[in-house]
């Protein structure tokens, strides 16, 4: 019998903790109960840049992998400027997690699990805004590189707050404006000071979930593909929940804050994803090699609405 | 008389409040970094890019760079109502045993940031935004951890060699 | 191993360690690693060990810890804080003014600093001498300044509400506010002790105090800075031009410039306080590390769940529950300081009163006055020796401990009307969303 530690920051009030027990449960019974999964919620096992770390030296067997540089591809596309529809998203989902198979694999880890949050990155803004390609000065909350440069390009001024400071920075005007995910952000109770949303859908956002490929070798063939079918059924089973908890959570928050949710029209969501694609493009070809990073493209390209 | 290891302990003494100076030193850079990110922000709407990630990165190596200096200063926190009951002999013994304890959690982690300094050299991970290697932060870190166990280990082999003492520990 | 085991083994190694004199950080760090390579083998468990000394110090909102030790010790080691109690003293002539003195200063102290025991040395180490001389009673005397040290973790910045913070996921902003008309009903509480004390021992205060006028300017330049500092903190905060870890760093960097302006600090100053700064960090590193450590085996093991879930099934009211952790924080808090027991119990206390139903900014106002009684209760009180080590020759540690309990009382009447009117704490974060 063989026990699976996985981690996930994901606390147990969240969907996607009810997506891993799910998980557990398929688990273990493809294979008979000779695999057990056990889940370590909220980030009790690593922090969030530590996934690769943990995996490697056996702290847990299934983690998130951030935007990590030993994975440099994964690292500047797992969240790409681009328009997917999601109509095939796990579909999607498998075929990005392929093209980053050999690169995980040169670190000693296997994509096991796709986390995709497409569906859910909004921005967030203290006063009601008319176009996010104007900023004009505006001081927004970036998680990292590539929204950075979004928020540069349409005249804003990127600002870096601690994950633990940025419902104090939102309720106190330290910033004008976040880019995050419902998901995050309800769970921080941030509609009540932030309550005017963009719903913009400018990137594919796929956060993996990777799993010790010795950890994973050591299993049986049998075994490793209940596994697999297991993740694959599991984002089956997740993504209609999920777009609908996000939904609730966005009509939560946009009533409890009396704020408003405006959609971007199809051109301008067009116009701004052209303003940063060139630029992003050039950071994905030099991490990714040409090839991979062409290969990036197509997918995302077929999967456009 | 002073011993060739008393000599030794002096003199590793000085490292060890060196390597607290430039913890001190850190403190200073991250109180006038960091106002300064205020400023500029607040201020002029330029926030500083490299403020936030830069100061958390820096705490590293100013939470251990510490540690023997507060063993040195007797500055950790401790219950000694029990002990302080006890014969000087049996107090001396205590203590030996303590610093045989504390030795062997220093060695430990000390071995886990050595270990931690080498793979992060080796795999040259870096932080997410500012893409700064993090074996820059874990060397003073680890540094800091080694100077502790060494400079507990010769406090160790002193109580050792000398004899009881009332009021020790 | 069953949860049970390994609590209660955990617990009782701890424990040993404690008792025979083994640093806090260092049992904290000895009770788990046996466990851990239990759980994990040798080398897992040094990765386990990296990354939680890691994880735990990247993390921005500890800086505020290191910049508001340092603030505190920058004041103390100017004249600002000396300077703060002879004005309160000196400036208001009423029977008793030495005393009153001292709680004001201690209060207007701990507006800036967060640590009880700075709070006590910076205060104590000026007003006890002077009260001893003009003739207080020892036992008022003493008690007055190590209980009015404790105004310092009660009145934000606070660095228990900030462990608390941290450790519970709740705001910092949130707790830091709530503390404030807790602290304030604290502070006249202390005040009416002192007026029942004269009125019971009318020996204790003396008639006349044979105190010196203070010049205009030194007023000003002792109560300007306490005020400004206090105020650039909470305006930073409130008005959004800060987050609280940056208003720590403003508020350290303004006060370095006020204490070589208009406090008097010398070079030499300066350094001991970047040193004394660096002696508490030293221990901190490790106890966050080791803190976590701990809680890591214990979370591994499920044994906070497992404890919480089998004290919830003894369906006891809330408020019974309640009286539990408070008695149990009490008595624990006699043998622990409080920085090493926020580390080693809050992680399994939390969501046992989340679980009563206990709001947690609430109950983190609470849990800081209970750590307050903590430095105060023998055998293990910081600040009872603090203020016996002041005056060692005049001063027993017996008259410090007596000296103590009507302040400790106090602080029990607190909870009491926290529990009756959970708004005292609630109601000021609410204002101010
Ligand atoms: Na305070
Ligand atoms: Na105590």
């Amino acid at each position: 019998e063989t026990t699976i530690r996985l981690s996930t920051y994901v606390n147990e009030a969240d969907i996607r903790y009810e997506g891993f027990t799910h998980f557990a449960d398929l688990v273990a019974e493809k294979t008979g109960g000779s695999v057990k999964v056990e889940i370590f919620p909220s980030a009790t096992l690593h922090g969030w840049s530590e996934g690769v770390d943990a995996l490697q030296g056996g702290v847990s067997d299934i983690s998130w992998i951030n935007a990590d540089n030993r994975l440099p591809c994964y690292a500047v596309t797992s969240l790409y400027p681009a328009e997917v529809s999601l109509e095939k998203q796990t579909e999607l989902d498998a075929a990005y997690a392929e093209l980053i198979r050999d690169e995980a694999a040169n670190v000693g880890l296997v994509p096991l699990f796709n986390s995709n949050y497409s569906y859910d990155q909004e921005w967030w803004f203290e006063e009601p805004i008319d176009d996010i390609g104007n900023l004009d000065g505006k001081l927004v909350r970036s998680i990292g590189p590539l929204v950075s440069m979004m928020i540069e390009t349409w005249g804003g001024e990127p600002v870096f707050v601690a994950p633990k400071e940025v419902f104090q920075s939102a309720e106190r005007g330290v910033v004008d404006g976040i880019n995050m995910g419902v998901a995050t952000y309800s769970s921080w109770k941030l509609w009540t000071v932030m309550p005017y949303m963009v719903n913009a859908n400018l990137f594919y956002g796929n956060i993996q979930y990777m799993m010790n490929k010795d950890k994973f070798d050591a299993l049986t063939a049998d075994e490793q593909a209940a596994l697999t079918e297991a993740a694959a059924e599991t984002e089956e089973w997740l993504q209609p929940r999920y777009e609908s908890w996000v939904d609730q959570q966005v009509g939560n928050a946009v009533m409890a804050g009396g704020g408003q949710a405006v959609s971007i029209p199809e051109d301008q969501r067009k116009d701004l994803i052209a303003s940063v694609k060139d630029k992003w493009d050039m950071t994905v070809n030099e991490s990714c090699g040409d090839d991979l990073a062409e290969q990036v493209r197509d997918l995302l390209a077929s999967h456009a609405p | 008389m002073e011993t060739g290891l008393d000599r030794l302990i002096r003199n590793v003494e000085r490292v060890v409040i060196w390597i607290a100076a430039l913890g001190g030193i850190i403190v200073l850079i991250q109180m006038v970094w960091i106002s300064y990110g205020v400023f500029t922000r607040y201020g002029l709407g330029k926030p500083d890019r490299l403020v936030t990630e830069a100061t958390a990165l820096l705490l590293f190596p100013v939470a251990f760079a510490g540690l023997a200096f507060a063993l040195r200063e007797d500055a950790m926190p401790k219950v000694t109502m029990l002990i302080d009951r006890f014969s000087p002999k049996v107090q001396h013994a205590i203590a030996i045993l303590n610093h045989a304890i504390m030795l062997g959690v220093g060695m430990f982690f000390a071995y886990a940031g050595v270990s931690a300094t080498i793979r992060s050299f080796n795999s040259g991970v870096a932080s997410e935004i500012l893409h700064w290697p993090r074996w820059w932060f874990w060397a003073p870190g680890a540094t800091a951890l080694v100077l502790f166990t060494l400079y507990v280990g010769l406090r160790l082999i002193r109580l050792i060699r000398s004899p009881a003492v009332e009021g020790e520990i | 191993m069953e949860w049970y085991t390994v609590g209660l083994g955990l617990l009782g190694l701890l424990m040993l360690f404690i008792v025979i004199g083994l640093p806090i950080p260092f049992a904290l760090a000895a009770a788990s690693l046996p466990f851990l390579w239990d759980i994990q083998g040798w080398k897992t468990s040094v990765v386990s060990s990296e990354l939680k000394l890691w994880g735990v110090w990247i993390d921005y909102i500890l800086l505020a810890v290191p910049l508001f030790v340092f603030l505190g010790e920058l004041i103390g080691k100017s004249n600002i804080g000396p300077n703060l109690y002879q004005f309160l003293h000196q400036g208001v002539r009423i029977k008793g003014s030495a005393a009153y003195g001292s709680i004001g200063a201690s209060a207007g102290f701990g507006a800036v600093c967060g640590s009880s025991m700075v709070g006590a040395l910076t205060i104590g180490g000026v007003a006890l001498p002077e009260m001893l001389r003009l003739g207080y009673g020892k036992r008022l005397s003493s008690g007055v300044l190590a209980a009015g040290g404790t105004l310092s973790v009660l009145i934000p910045p606070s660095l228990i509400l900030l462990f608390y913070g941290i450790v519970t996921d709740q705001s910092i902003g949130d707790l830091f506010i709530a503390g404030v008309i807790p602290g304030i009903i604290l502070v006249s509480s202390f005040v009416v002790v002192v007026l029942v004390w004269g009125r019971l021992r009318p020996e204790d205060i003396p008639n006349s105090e044979d105190a010196a006028k203070m010049p205009l300017t030194m007023i000003l330049s002792t109560v300007g800075p306490v005020l400004l500092i206090g105020l650039v903190i909470t305006v930073a905060i409130y008005a959004g031009i800060a987050t609280p870890t940056e208003a720590a760093a403003v508020a350290a960097l303004l006060t370095v410039i006020l204490a070589f302006g208009v406090g008097g600090l010398t070079f030499d100053g300066f350094k001991q306080a970047l040193f004394s700064t660096m002696r508490t960090m030293g221990y901190l590193g490790l106890l966050l590390s080791a803190g976590v450590l701990f809680g890591f085996v214990l979370t591994y093991y499920r044994v906070p769940q497992q404890f919480t879930e089998l004290f919830l099934s003894f369906d006891l009211s809330p408020y019974t529950v309640l009286a539990i952790v408070i008695v149990f924080y009490i008595i624990l808090g006699m043998f622990l300081e409080p920085v090493s027991m926020t580390f080693i119990t809050l992680p399994t206390i939390y969501p046992l009163m989340s679980a009563a139903g206990f709001d947690l900014i609430w109950f983190g106002v609470v849990y800081t006055i209970t750590m307050e009684i903590a430095v105060l209760t023998p055998p293990v009180g910081l600040n009872l020796y603090v203020i016996q080590a002041i005056s060692r020759d005049q001063v027993t540690i017996g008259d410090v401990i007596l000296g103590c309990l009507p302040f400790i009382g106090a602080m029990i009447l607190l909870i009491a009307i926290l529990i009756l009117a959970p708004d005292v704490a609630l109601w000021l974060p609410d204002q101010m969303r």
